[in-house]
């Protein structure tokens, strides 16, 4: 089996609880929609899926034909895009990503094609410290898709982006559902219609 | 709370590689392709290291000036009768503290920059602290080809063991960065404290500097006036080479490096994926 197995998972800080015994067993074609207010744990979750979290209790794992995944070859295998994922603001856009390629183990070639694809393209050579809020949050779609991820994890997916950037947004969330996992934390109602799944915090 | 399965009817448009997934499959296969060593690597994150640097020059800034500081005073305020014990200690300490305001950014900068996650998605632990490692090395290999020259021409300290001198300058540069390195890391786990680095550096840093300082104390001309053998009494008083005496000082560095490299690459995956 392939997929993401999400069992028991509890996150508290302190007393505080974030969420309790979440169960769900996510498969390719599948999406999830996190839903809450401010303060309810949608980030929070998406870190533990990401690797980049430790839940209190429980277990995220990534299955890949029923293996859970150790954590180098989640970095392969994980995407995100969240506001606290910045790109270095003193290397340009393309450096940026071809560094990250490189950490990746990709090929060298094709960052210029992603940066197009996210509608960055003939500013590849920029600092990103000269990118504007929504320059920066498309730059960082190039950075999760690069590696075509199996699970790509959208913690707000459309903030600080235009009309262009949000069709944008759609198109590669249609696609990620073709080709593997979609996880979207969202305050937004509409982007999480059509969810497979739903896990609402708070 | 449980999930809520819901049915999907959206229409879902057909994949195009202008969608920007570099492969193409219905499952993706996370495998990790093989298009880089670990070597490259640690060259990328050297070369990415460099680049911040040199655009930022925060480090270069703070360590020159601290270094022209000190050398100034030192030039000024220090007379031809200083024991030369003390200028080797004096050496040490200017390249110490020179470093330490720039060594100690390392890490810092991901947390002030908000870039660690990124490194976390994507970089292989080891080759991110080797790669910054190299890094620090370089940066205090520059700090010591300005400061121990200009040292030397401005007190006129004689040397009668250039070679001794130079393996202690290599000692000190690989056990400074090895150290430096990985407490910085920890620091910026510590919410990028910098205040905190000296206060950690110094326990850990002193079984290095003691042999720093008489491995170099070593490789200058004796001081006549002195009894020989205060800070090295038996091999100085039985007047052997100096690499003879200095040779115990130069095993208790090695030591110092082999222990605490290995080290620095255990502990680092720790330090680093704590959240």
């Amino acid at each position: 089996m392939t997929g993401l197995r999400i069992e028991d998972l509890s996150h508290r800080f302190g007393r505080r609880i974030l969420f309790q015994d979440l169960n769900l067993t996510l498969a390719p074609g599948e999406w999830l929609a996190v839903t809450g207010p401010n303060g309810s744990g949608k980030t929070t979750l998406m870190r533990i899926l990401a690797g980049l979290a430790r839940p209190t209790r429980g277990a995220a794992d990534l299955l890949y034909e029923g293996q859970a995944l150790a954590p180098a070859e989640r970095r392969n295998a994980v995407g995100l895009v969240t506001p606290d994922v910045v790109l270095d603001p003193e290397l340009t856009a393309l450096e940026n990503l071809r560094f990250h390629a490189r950490m990746r183990g990709l090929p060298s070639g094709g960052e210029a094609d992603r940066l197009e694809t996210v509608g960055l393209g003939g500013r590849g050579e920029d600092r990103v410290r000269t990118f504007s809020s929504g320059m920066r949050q498309r730059l960082k779609y190039a950075f999760a898709i690069q590696h075509a991820p199996l699970l790509l994890l959208l913690d707000e997916p459309t903030a600080n982006l235009d009309v262009v950037g949000t069709e944008l947004v759609e198109r590669l969330r249609a696609a990620q559902r073709e080709r593997g996992l979609l996880v979207v934390a969202t305050n937004e109602p509409h982007e999480a219609e059509g969810a497979t799944h739903r896990i609402h915090l708070g | 709370m449980k999930p809520q399965p819901r049915n999907d009817s959206r229409p879902r448009p057909p994949l195009s590689p202008d969608e920007g997934h570099p492969r193409q499959s219905a499952t993706v296969s996370p495998v990790a392709p093989h298009g880089t060593s670990f070597l490259q690597k640690v060259g990328a994150v050297f070369t990415r290291e460099t680049r911040t640097e040199f655009r930022s020059r925060y480090a270069l800034n703070s360590i020159g000036m601290f270094a022209v500081t000190t050398l100034v005073v030192i030039g000024f305020s220090v007379s031809g009768d200083v024991p030369r014990r003390t200028h080797a200690a004096l050496l040490w300490l200017v390249l110490l503290f020179s470093a330490m305001t720039g060594l100690s950014r390392i890490f810092v900068r991901e947390v002030e920059a908000r870039t660690q996650d990124a490194l976390r998605l994507t970089a292989d632990p080891t080759a991110l602290l080797l790669g910054k490692m190299a890094f620090n090395g370089m940066l205090l290999a520059g700090v010591q080809a300005v400061i121990v020259p200009l040292y030397l021409l401005m007190t006129g300290l004689p040397i009668r063991n250039p070679a001794l001198f130079l393996a202690v300058q290599l000692l000190g540069n690989v056990g400074l960065t090895l150290s430096s390195t990985l407490l910085a890391a920890i620091v910026a786990k510590a919410g990028g404290r910098a205040a905190l680095f000296p206060v950690l550096a110094l326990p850990i840093l002193m079984p290095l500097l003691f042999a720093l300082v008489a491995g170099t104390y070593a490789a200058l001309v004796p001081d006549p006036t002195l009894q020989a053998g205060r800070l090295v009494p038996n091999l100085l008083a039985m007047r052997e080479s100096a690499w003879a005496a200095g040779m115990p000082y130069v095993r208790l560095a090695l030591a110092y490096a082999g222990m605490l490299g290995p080290a620095a690459v255990l502990l680092f995956d720790l330090i680093w994926n704590e959240d």
